[in-house]
C-alpha cells in the first residue's frame, strides 16, 4: 500500500485520442511503466439484446448488422445461421458461396483499416492514408455489389439478397488483384525501422496466457493458437474451400506477430475470393418461397453459431419463440473475448505502448458493450472474474 | 537600441516566413498523402481563431507559469529568430550572440513544456519529463555542431563573423570543408526533434499523451504555444542556413536566400520525416540521439579543431 | 531493416493529383453505383396496401397514411432496403440519392401526395 501511493493514476479514455470508441482505461503508472490496468465499460451501450427481443426475425436481422460496422457481414451470418438451423433450412449452395466471398472481402477491409488505425497509432499517418486508400478499392466493389460500403445487407433467410453478375466478378477480379499488388508495400512498411521497433517484442501473450484467458482470432493465432472457425468448424462454403486457404499461425505473441497475421490473412483472403469467384455454382441465390413465410415457419428453439468475424470468433445465442419473434438473442463478440488477453499484455508494458497494445487487438468497444469487466489482482496474482462476465449481460 | 529596434522591427517578419513555411509544410504533407489539404494560409485563419477565443484556465493550474509562459515562450522564440535575421541582413557584429540565440530558442521550447506541466494535468506532466530528456539529448549535439561553426571561423561566437568568413570564402561552411558537412549533418538529424515531428514527437504525440503540454492550453494561449513552436523550428532551420550555407551576396539578396535556404531544410528535415516515419519510443529518441548525431557532431568537431590547427 | 519506406510512395502522390475531393461536389460527382440504397421513392398511386412494409421495417421507418397508403420517414429509415424487396406492386424503390440533408423536417416525410 506504501508502494501504491508513488504510483500515478492516469486515466485512459473514455474519451481519448488514442480511441476511437469510448472505453475507460486507468492505468497505474509507475515513471513509464504500467503496473496494472483497469477497464470500465458501458459508454456506448446500446442496448441491441434487449431491443432484438421486440423485434421479428426479419427486423433482427437488419439489427445485428448494426451490431459493429466493421464486421457488418459477420454478425447476419451468424444470426442467420442459427436461425435457418432452428428452421432446418437449407440455403443454395451459390448463396452460399456468396456469403462466404462477402466474408471475405469484409475481412480484407477490417483488416486494412485496422493497420491504418495501428499506423496511426504509432504516428505514422501516411501508412494510414495508404491503407484507407488500399482498402477503397474493396469498399467501392463491395457498394457496386451489395449497395452500401459498409452496412452489406446481402444476408436474408435461405440466402443472400442479390447475385452477383459478370461485371461484379470481374471488378471484383481485378480490385483483388490491385489489393495484393498494393499489400507488398504494406508487408514492407510495417518492416520499416520506425514501425517495427514500436512493434516489435510489444505487449506480449503467452501461449498458455492466450489459452487460458480464451483469446480468439488474430490474436490467439498470433501467439501460436492454431485455431480458425472457418477451418475448424466450417460454415457457409468454407468447408468446400478448405484448401484454398492456411491458418496463418505466428508464435511471437507480440504486435509485430499480431500485425504479420492480420496482413497475411489479408493476402489469404484474396486467393480465396478468387478460388470462390473460379468455384462459384450456377442457380438461384436465394429459396423460392416469400421471405414472411419463411419467417413464419421457424419454429421455437434455440441455436448457438459461430462464425469467424475478422477480429475472431463471433458467437450467436438465439432462442426463437415460433411466432417470428425472438426469445433471447446474446452476442458474444471477438473484443470482448479478447479483454482479459488484452489486460495480460497491458500490465507491464510501458506507457508509450498502450496506445499501440490497445490497438493491437483490434478493439471494436461498441460491439462489445454488454458487460462490466472488473480485475480484481491482489499481489501477483492474474485474475479476471469471469463471474463478473457471466453476471453481466443484456 | 538600434539593435533592440531593429530586432523588434524584423520580429514581424520572422514570424511571417514562419507561418508560411507551416501552410507549405501542412499542404505538402496533405499532398504526400494524397490529400488536397488546407489552404496555404490555413496557419494564419487557425491563429485568428485561436486568438479571438477565450482563455481557459484549469483549477488546478499554477496561474501565473501557466498564463504567461505562453508568452514568454513565444518573445523568446521570436526574439531569437529577429536576432538571426537582424544579424544577417545587416552583418551586425554581436559578440556572442550564437549562445544567446542558441539559449533563446532552448528556453522556448521550455517554457512552453513548463507552462502546460503547471497545469496540474497528468498527461503534460508525462510530457515534460519525456520533453526534458528529449530537449537535453538533442540540443546537445546541435550545440556542438554550431561550435564547430564558430571554430571555423576563428573562435568567436558570433553569427556575424561566420557568415563574414562564408561570404570570404565563397560558399557556405558545410560546402567548403569536411567538418562543416558532418556538422550540418548532425545539426539535421535534430532537427524532427526540434520540430516536434515523428519520429521524435514524443512530447506532444497525440495518441499517447493527447498533445502532450499542450493539452490544456487553448484559445490564446494555444496560439502563442503554436507561434513559439513554429517560429523556433523555421528560426532553427534559418540559423543553421545562416551557420552552414550562407550564400554570398549582396545583403538584402543573402538574406532572401538564406530563408529559402532554411525553408528547404525544413521541409527536409521537418515535412519530410514527420509525413514518412513513424513515432520511437521517448527511450529511442533520447538513445538515437545521443549517439548519430552526438558523435557525427564530436567528429566534426575534432576534424575542425586539427583543420583550424593545420591552417595556423 | 529499412526506413523511410512510405517515401517512394509520398513522392509519387506529391507529384500526382490527390486523391480527395472537395465538397459539396462538382457537378460531374463521382457516379453512385447501381443499386445504391439510399434516398426512398414511394410510387403511392401502385401501392395496394398491404402493410408488409409496415411489419418488416425495422426502425419505424414506415406508418399507416389515410386511405390505406403509407408513409415513410427517411428521418427513420435505415436504408435497409427491406420495404423494397419486400413489396408485392414495386411502389418503394431506393434511389442513388445519398446527399439528404435537408433544414426541414417535412422533406424526410416521402408519402402519398393527394
Ligand atoms: S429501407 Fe428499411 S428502414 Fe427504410 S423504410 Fe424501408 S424497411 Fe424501413
Ligand atoms: S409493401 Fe408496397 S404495396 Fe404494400 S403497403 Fe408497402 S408500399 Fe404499399
Amino acid at each position: 500500500m506504501t508502494r501504491e501511493r508513488e504510483l500515478m493514476r492516469v486515466p485512459f479514455g473514455p474519451i481519448h485520442p488514442a480511441l476511437k470508441e469510448p472505453v475507460k482505461l486507468t492505468l497505474l503508472v509507475d515513471g513509464e511503466e504500467v503496473v496494472d490496468v483497469s477497464i470500465e465499460l458501458g459508454y456506448v451501450h446500446r442496448g441491441i439484446e434487449a431491443l432484438a427481443e421486440t423485434r421479428n426475425i426479419v427486423q433482427v436481422l437488419h439489427l445485428v448488422e448494426r451490431v459493429c460496422g466493421i464486421c457488418s457481414h459477420a454478425h447476419p451470418l451468424c444470426f442467420i445461421q442459427a436461425i435457418e438451423s432452428i428452421g432446418g433450412i437449407e440455403p443454395p449452395e451459390r448463396a452460399l458461396y456468396i456469403r462466404s466471398l462477402v466474408a471475405e472481402l469484409e475481412r480484407m477491409q477490417s483488416h486494412l483499416m485496422w493497420l491504418g488505425v495501428m499506423s496511426y497509432q504509432a504516428g505514422l499517418l501516411t501508412l494510414f492514408m495508404y491503407a484507407l486508400r488500399v482498402r477503397e478499392g474493396i469498399l467501392d466493389v463491395l457498394e457496386e455489389f451489395t449497395g452500401n460500403r459498409v452496412i452489406k445487407e446481402v444476408n436474408t433467410i435461405g440466402g443472400v439478397r442479390r447475385d452477383l453478375d459478370d461485371r461484379i466478378i470481374a471488378r471484383m477480379r481485378s480490385a483483388v488483384k490491385e489489393l495484393r499488388r498494393a499489400l507488398k508495400l504494406l508487408i514492407e512498411a510495417v518492416h520499416d525501422k520506425t514501425l517495427e521497433s514500436r512493434l516489435e517484442g510489444v505487449g506480449v501473450l503467452e501461449h498458455g496466457e492466450a489459452v487460458e484467458l480464451c483469446a480468439v482470432g488474430p490474436v490467439a493465432r498470433a501467439s501460436g493458437v492454431d485455431f480458425d472457425v472457418r477451418r475448424d468448424d466450417p460454415y457457409a462454403a468454407y468447408s468446400q474451400l478448405r484448401g484454398k486457404f492456411s491458418v496463418i499461425v505466428r508464435r511471437g505473441g507480440d504486435a509485430l506477430s499480431r500485425t504479420e497475421v492480420r496482413i497475411l490473412e489479408v493476402l489469404e483472403s484474396t486467393e480465396l475470393v478468387e478460388a470462390i469467384l473460379d468455384e462459384l455454382p450456377q442457380g438461384e441465390v436465394r429459396l423460392g418461397k416469400p421471405l414472411l413465410r419463411l419467417s413464419r415457419e421457424i419454429p421455437a428453439g434455440e441455436d448457438v453459431s459461430r462464425v469467424e468475424a475478422p477480429r475472431g470468433e463471433l458467437l450467436y445465442y438465439v432462442r426463437t419463440d415460433g411466432r417470428e419473434f425472438l426469445n433471447r438473442l446474446r452476442i458474444r463478440t471477438p473484443t470482448l473475448a479478447n479483454f482479459p488477453a488484452l489486460m495480460a499484455m497491458l500490465r507491464g508494458s510501458e506507457l508509450a505502448d498502450v496506445p499501440i497494445i490497445l490497438s493491437s487487438i483490434d478493439p471494436c468497444i461498441a460491439c462489445a458493450e454488454r458487460v462490466t469487466l472488473v480485475d480484481a489482482r491482489e499481489g501477483a496474482r492474474r485474475t479476471v472474474r469471469l463471474s463478473e462476465l457471466r453476471r453481466g449481460g443484456g | 537600441m538600434e539593435l533592440h529596434l531593429a530586432t523588434a522591427a524584423s520580429a514581424p517578419i520572422v514570424l511571417l516566413v514562419s507561418l508560411v513555411y507551416e501552410g507549405v509544410d501542412r499542404k505538402l504533407r496533405a499532398r504526400m498523402q494524397g490529400r488536397v489539404g488546407p489552404p496555404l494560409l490555413q496557419p494564419f485563419y487557425d491563429l485568428v481563431k485561436l486568438f479571438s477565443k477565450d482563455r481557459i484556465i484549469p483549477f488546478t493550474a499554477a496561474y501565473p507559469l501557466f498564463n504567461y509562459a505562453p508568452l514568454l515562450s513565444a518573445s523568446c522564440a521570436l526574439a531569437g529568430g529577429a536576432l538571426v535575421f537582424v544579424v544577417l541582413v545587416t552583418g551586425l557584429q554581436l559578440a556572442g550572440d550564437l549562445l544567446l540565440v542558441f539559449y533563446l530558442l532552448s528556453s522556448s521550447s521550455l517554457l512552453a513544456m513548463v507552462g502546460g506541466a503547471s497545469s496540474g494535468n497528468p498527461y503534460a506532466a508525462i510530457s515534460l519529463s519525456r520533453g526534458l530528456s528529449v530537449l537535453l539529448s538533442y540540443k546537445l549535439p546541435m550545440l556542438l555542431s554550431v561550435l564547430t561553426a564558430a571554430i571555423k571561423a576563428g573562435g568567436t561566437l558570433s553569427l556575424a563573423s561566420v557568415i563574414a568568413l562564408q561570404a570570404e570564402a565563397g560558399g557556405g561552411i558545410a560546402t567548403l570543408s569536411l567538418g562543416g558537412a558532418l556538422a550540418l549533418l548532425a545539426f539535421m538529424l535534430c532537427m524532427p526533434a526540434e520540430g516536434e515531428v515523428p519520429p521524435f514527437d514524443v512530447t506532444t504525440a497525440k495518441t499517447e499523451v493527447v498533445h502532450g503540454f499542450l493539452i490544456e492550453y487553448g484559445g490564446p494561449h494555444l496560439a502563442l504555444v503554436k507561434i513559439a513552436k513554429g517560429v523556433s523550428r523555421f528560426s532553427t532551420a534559418l540559423l543553421a542556413a545562416s551557420l552552414f550555407l550562407y550564400t554570398p551576396a549582396r545583403p538584402p539578396l543573402a538574406a532572401m536566400l538564406c530563408l529559402l535556404e532554411a525553408m528547404c531544410i525544413a521541409v527536409l528535415t521537418i515535412t519530410v520525416p514527420g509525413t514518412v516515419l513513424g513515432r520511437v519510443k521517448p527511450s529511442q529518441v533520447v538513445r538515437f540521439c545521443l549517439v548519430a548525431p552526438t558523435s557525427i557532431a564530436i567528429l566534426s568537431l575534432a576534424i575542425s579543431l586539427l583543420e583550424a590547427g593545420g591552417l595556423a | 531493416m529499412k526506413i523511410g519506406v512510405m517515401l517512394r510512395d509520398a513522392l509519387r502522390r506529391l507529384l500526382g493529383r490527390p486523391l480527395t475531393i472537395g465538397y459539396p461536389l462538382k457537378p460531374e460527382r463521382p457516379a453512385t453505383p447501381r443499386g445504391y440504397r439510399g434516398m426512398i421513392a414511394y410510387d403511392w398511386e401502385t401501392c395496394i396496401g398491404c402493410m408488409l412494409c409496415l411489419k418488416v421495417c425495422p426502425s419505424g421507418a414506415v406508418s399507416v397514411a389515410d386511405r390505406r397508403k403509407v408513409t415513410f420517414d427517411v428521418g427513420r429509415c435505415i436504408f435497409c432496403g427491406q420495404c423494397a424487396e419486400i413489396c408485392p406492386v414495386g411502389a418503394v424503390r431506393l434511389t442513388s440519392e445519398f446527399e439528404m440533408v435537408a433544414v426541414d423536417r417535412s422533406a424526410y416525410r416521402v408519402g402519398p401526395r393527394w
